[in-house]
């Protein structure tokens, strides 16, 4: 009952704002109208590219309210601007949105339909309140001659008639009661019609965003593949080449020298040591072989145990995710824990993971300094690309002072 | 001595057999997967196993699995596991049901023939034989609050070289201390580590045991 009234209270508060923004929607769209007028003698460019944010700003209000009212999300439409576009290109782009043209269109709709659905619901409410108590106590306490109300059939002029004429209060009261969220149910369902992005919106933008990832992913991996190139040629490979030598010239050496020959097999050796310590380098930063084993419940156990920090681990993950997504959690784990070891000075660190509603979460928080910044070109900037790869994100918290919390997520079912 | 070896690809097994068979090991039996591995060690519960970690069907941690599976029906079942790499998590997996008898170390070990054939005997005998690398990996974390703190950096230092299965002697020689100044180190290691009274041997595995868990 009291939520219910809370819920009458706050809906009655929408229809009263209902009231006034309309009307100012109303006002902004003959004045975009009006810009849109000068935009062929050029000075309307600028005043219309003026406009636009507070169109879409007055439309993210509305879009956060129908949010509210259907608790369901509604994103914005709009395509991505690039803030260095000239201003022709800017209007180009904005005149090509379909969400610019949606958007006006919505703001006559909201002038009609959503007035109506201000009015109505404050006008019952209103007249319940003055049949119910206002006309009763005035009656009952100044007894006002001459002074006469029509509520509905009935004159009220007196306190008898306005007592007679309380069922009617009591009926609009019930049509606020009832009506309003029927009423606000509509205009939520109608205005959600404009302000959503459409399906083929929707689809662009994940064009649009698959496109970045991808190149993101094809010029990570090449990188990367240059990099192991490059280390095999300058480690194992030139070790490789050096225990073949020092074998050849033991051979060599065997009967002359028997123990020139003999220092030489030790050498030999000792590369043959060198190429594998650097082959084993190697592939834990290409997949970690605990991880092949294990996945990510055995990675993340063994980071937590390498970590020069205490590390308390709650990690459960009932299953092995996708081969590049464990690798990629695991690297952006490896990263934030060397990270809170190198820079923070924490004294413990708490590593938590878990699957629930199809994504991987994985939360790692140190009690250390803070401050830390995600930056494009740092370490933990570069894993949050590779995330993004699997529309991954990664959220740093980290006042100034701690402590610092990094939360990893990535979708992904188990398999 | 007798030896169950397993290790899936050819060349190295060929190699393991002719380096053991060298030094006086009989291999009863040379497997190639985990299954088989499980099956030949409770056949023949030799006097060590050598065992490759990575191991068909699964190519994951089969020979390590199968190796502590039996260990947990013949307690104490004396075993070397060999790999490409080392993990801590591994090394602790294997100690962990404290009965001794286990090395984890790498492959490029085996070169250095006679100290590999010297930890397999130690490993056969009851001890234990980390590979340096592990021991590394644990001194980089000195900076954590465990029962560790409490001991002094040479105590680290003959910790770790516990963990390597080094006799007290032999620690004494490295460390250019006597024997007896070793002694000294490793009881004040099992004082401050809380280690309850037992056979030596015995407690130099709790007390690494300690030193992976913390």
């Amino acid at each position: 009952m009291r939520r219910t009234f809370e819920e009458r209270r706050s809906q009655a508060g929408i229809s009263l704002s209902l009231l006034v923004l309309p009307v100012v929607g109303l006002l902004l769209l003959s004045l975009v109208l009006v810009t849109l007028s000068l935009a062929t003698v050029w000075v309307g460019i600028p005043l219309f590219l003026g406009t636009v944010p507070v169109v879409r700003s007055f439309a993210n209000h509305h879009r956060r309210l129908v949010e509210g009212l259907t608790d369901r999300p509604v994103p914005e439409p709009y395509l991505p601007v690039p803030a260095q576009a000239s201003s022709w290109q800017r209007f180009a782009l904005v005149m090509k949105d379909q969400a610019t043209w949606r958007d006006l269109l919505w703001l006559l709709v909201n002038g009609t339909a959503g007035l109506l659905v201000g009015f109505l619901p404050v006008v019952l409410l209103a007249e319940s309140v003055m049949v119910l108590a206002v006309n009763p106590l005035v009656f009952a306490l100044f007894d006002p001659q001459g002074m006469s109300t029509w509520i509905g059939w009935i004159e009220v002029r007196d306190f008898d008639t306005a007592l007679q004429a309380m069922p009617l209060g009591l009926v609009s009261l019930a049509l606020f009661w009832v009506g309003t969220p029927a009423l606000l149910g509509w205009y939520a369902g109608l205005a959600r019609g404009f302000l959503e992005p459409t399906p083929q919106a929707e689809l662009k933008k994940r064009v649009e965003h698959l496109t970045v990832s991808r190149s993101d992913s094809v010029g990570s991996a090449a990188a990367e593949l240059r990099r192991i190139e490059r280390d095999l040629h300058d480690g194992a490979q030139a070790q490789i080449v050096s225990l073949g030598m020092n074998l050849g010239l033991a051979q060599e050496l065997m009967d002359r020298d028997p123990r020139t020959a003999s220092k030489l097999l030790e050498e030999a050796r000792e590369s043959s040591t060198q190429a594998l310590a650097e082959l084993r380098r190697l592939v834990r930063g290409i997949h970690p072989p605990v991880l092949a084993d294990r996945g990510l419940l055995g990675g993340l156990q063994a980071l937590a145990m390498a970590c020069p920090i205490p590390v308390t681990s709650k990690i459960e993950i009932p299953g092995r995710a996708p081969d590049p997504i464990e690798a990629a959690l695991y690297f952006a784990v490896a990263e934030v824990l060397t990270n809170a070891a190198r820079h923070s000075h924490a004294r413990q660190v708490g590593l938590s993971a878990s699957h629930a509603g199809g994504r991987i979460t994985v939360e790692v928080t140190d009690d250390g300094d803070g401050g830390a910044v995600l930056t494009p070109e740092g370490g933990l900037g570069g894993l949050g690309r590779r995330l993004k790869a699997f529309d991954g994100t990664v959220v740093l918290n980290s006042p100034v002072g701690g402590p610092t919390r990094v939360i990893l997520e990535v979708p992904c079912e188990l398999s | 001595m007798r030896v169950v070896l397993a290790e899936d690809l050819a060349l190295l097994r060929d190699g393991l057999v002719r380096v053991l068979q060298a030094h006086g090991f009989t291999v009863v039996e040379a497997v190639g997967d985990g299954p088989s591995l499980h099956r030949a060690l409770l056949e023949h519960r030799p006097d060590v196993a050598v065992v490759d970690v990575r191991l068909p069907p699964t190519f994951t941690d089969e020979g390590l699995r199968a190796a502590v599976e039996a260990r947990r029906e013949v307690p104490g079942l004396p075993v070397l596991v060999l790999s490409q790499y080392v993990e801590q998590l591994y090394a602790k997996e294997l100690l962990s049901d404290r009965a001794g008898g286990v090395g984890y170390l790498l492959k490029d070990r085996i070169s250095q023939v006679k100290e590999f054939i010297d930890a397999l005997r130690r490993v056969a005998q009851g001890g234990t034989a980390l590979d340096p690398e592990v021991v590394a990996q644990l001194l980089d974390r000195r900076a954590r609050h465990d029962p560790l703190q409490e001991l002094s950096d040479r105590e680290r230092e003959v910790l770790g070289l516990i963990a390597q299965g080094r006799s007290n002697s032999a620690i004494g020689q490295m460390l250019y201390i006597t024997e007896k100044a070793v002694s000294k180190h490793t009881n004040n290691i099992f004082r401050k580590l809380d280690l309850p009274t037992s056979a030596e041997d015995n407690r130099r595995v709790l007390a690494v045991l300690t030193y992976l868990e913390t």
